[in-house]
């Protein structure tokens, strides 16, 4: 018997129940940064910090809200939430979801996702400006994609990354494209691909976020073991 | 050859793809059914993980994580696209259903291949 029978009348089940509803334009991609994001912070309480979670006045949160759409750090429109990571000994970091980051150039650029210690941030907050990309920890480009990814993509991580100046960037995507492994492969550019849940790929992630957290601790606290 | 309103289309739709030769219809077939288990098993499961990861307190961490009761996600009141809307994040589908949709994704793709 053939199996697409049921498949499609599971889908048209699935539609009918609204069971599976990512109607809105930015729907499938929040969904792929809210997932990364619970990466590094896992990432970061597995390797000894302490993570609680803000919003924009600094009251503790425990129903986080991020924006659907690249907004300002700073800004009030939501009580839009952000995580606090705390390593022993360590000046406090930051993430944050889908903010704007300020390039050498004075041009504001979109984060997916951004770790920055929390000083900047604090600034960003009271000064209402954005944060200084050369003073961030780690930038990471989320990508989810249900067909393939266009070459542009990479390029315009790369234009960014130029521009930023962060101290750490990864390219994320949940699918893969070879051209765009190649391109950035040349640049020397880190790259996961194919991370999903379950994935070993979603470990490699949290490995190359680790290595972020630990160069960090070698400055800000190198007694810290991580 | 891509008719001008087609390339303009997907200009604007932000994906062109341009092969060197003409799809088969299997390989379009296989293309779309990817693209659909995406949606409707990936994304949930994607989304079903995210949210165990961040309302269970970790129990053999090094260090500490608060809970969290409930991940939204809204837009700016200013949000340049007028498009984009509220979600929360949701357990969609029962585990069950999910593997069995997944299983369905996989006989189709072997059907198509066969």
């Amino acid at each position: 018997m053939s199996s697409i029978d049921p498949l499609i009348a599971e889908i048209k089940n699935l539609l009918t129940v609204g069971t599976v509803s990512y109607s809105g334009a930015s729907a499938a991609s929040d969904v792929y940064e809210g997932f990364i994001f619970s990466l590094i912070v896992a990432t970061a309480s597995r390797h000894g910090a302490a993570v609680t979670y803000e919003d924009v006045y600094g009251a503790k949160a425990t129903n986080l809200v991020f924006r659907t759409g690249p907004g300002q750090l700073y800004g009030t429109s939501q009580p839009f939430t952000h995580a606090v990571i705390e390593f022993a000994g360590a000046p406090a970091l930051e993430v944050h979801l889908g903010v704007c980051v300020q390039g050498t150039s004075g041009v504001l650029h979109e984060c997916d996702v951004l770790v920055l210690p929390a000083e900047e941030a604090a600034i960003s907050r009271a000064q209402k400006i954005a944060p200084r990309g050369s003073r961030c920890t780690l930038i990471v480009e989320c990508k989810y994609y249900v067909s393939s990814m266009p070459i542009g993509l990479a390029r315009n991580f790369e234009g960014l990354r130029a521009d930023i100046r962060t101290q750490n960037e990864l390219f994320v995507s949940n699918t893969g494209s070879p051209s765009i492994v190649r391109y950035l492969d040349a640049r020397h550019r880190e790259y996961e691909r194919e991370v999903v849940p379950h994935s070993p790929q979603s470990g490699y992630l949290q490995g190359e976020v680790r290595k972020v957290f630990k160069s960090y601790l070698s400055k800000h606290a190198p007694s810290t073991v991580i | 050859m891509l008719s001008p309103e087609a390339f303009e289309a997907s200009r604007k739709g932000g994906t062109l793809v341009i092969a060197t030769r003409p799809m088969a219809d299997s390989e379009r077939v296989e293309l779309l059914l990817d693209a659909l288990r995406r949606v409707i098993v990936e994304l949930p499961e994607i989304e079903l993980e995210t949210l165990k990861t961040l309302y269970a307190a970790p129990e053999s961490d090094e260090g500490t994580r608060h809970e969290v009761h409930d991940v939204a996600f809204e837009p700016e009141e200013n949000a340049r696209h007028r498009r984009e809307r509220s979600a929360v994040l949701a357990d969609r589908m029962p585990r069950e259903q999910r593997e069995r949709i997944s299983a369905l994704f996989v006989n189709a793709v072997s059907e198509v291949r066969s």
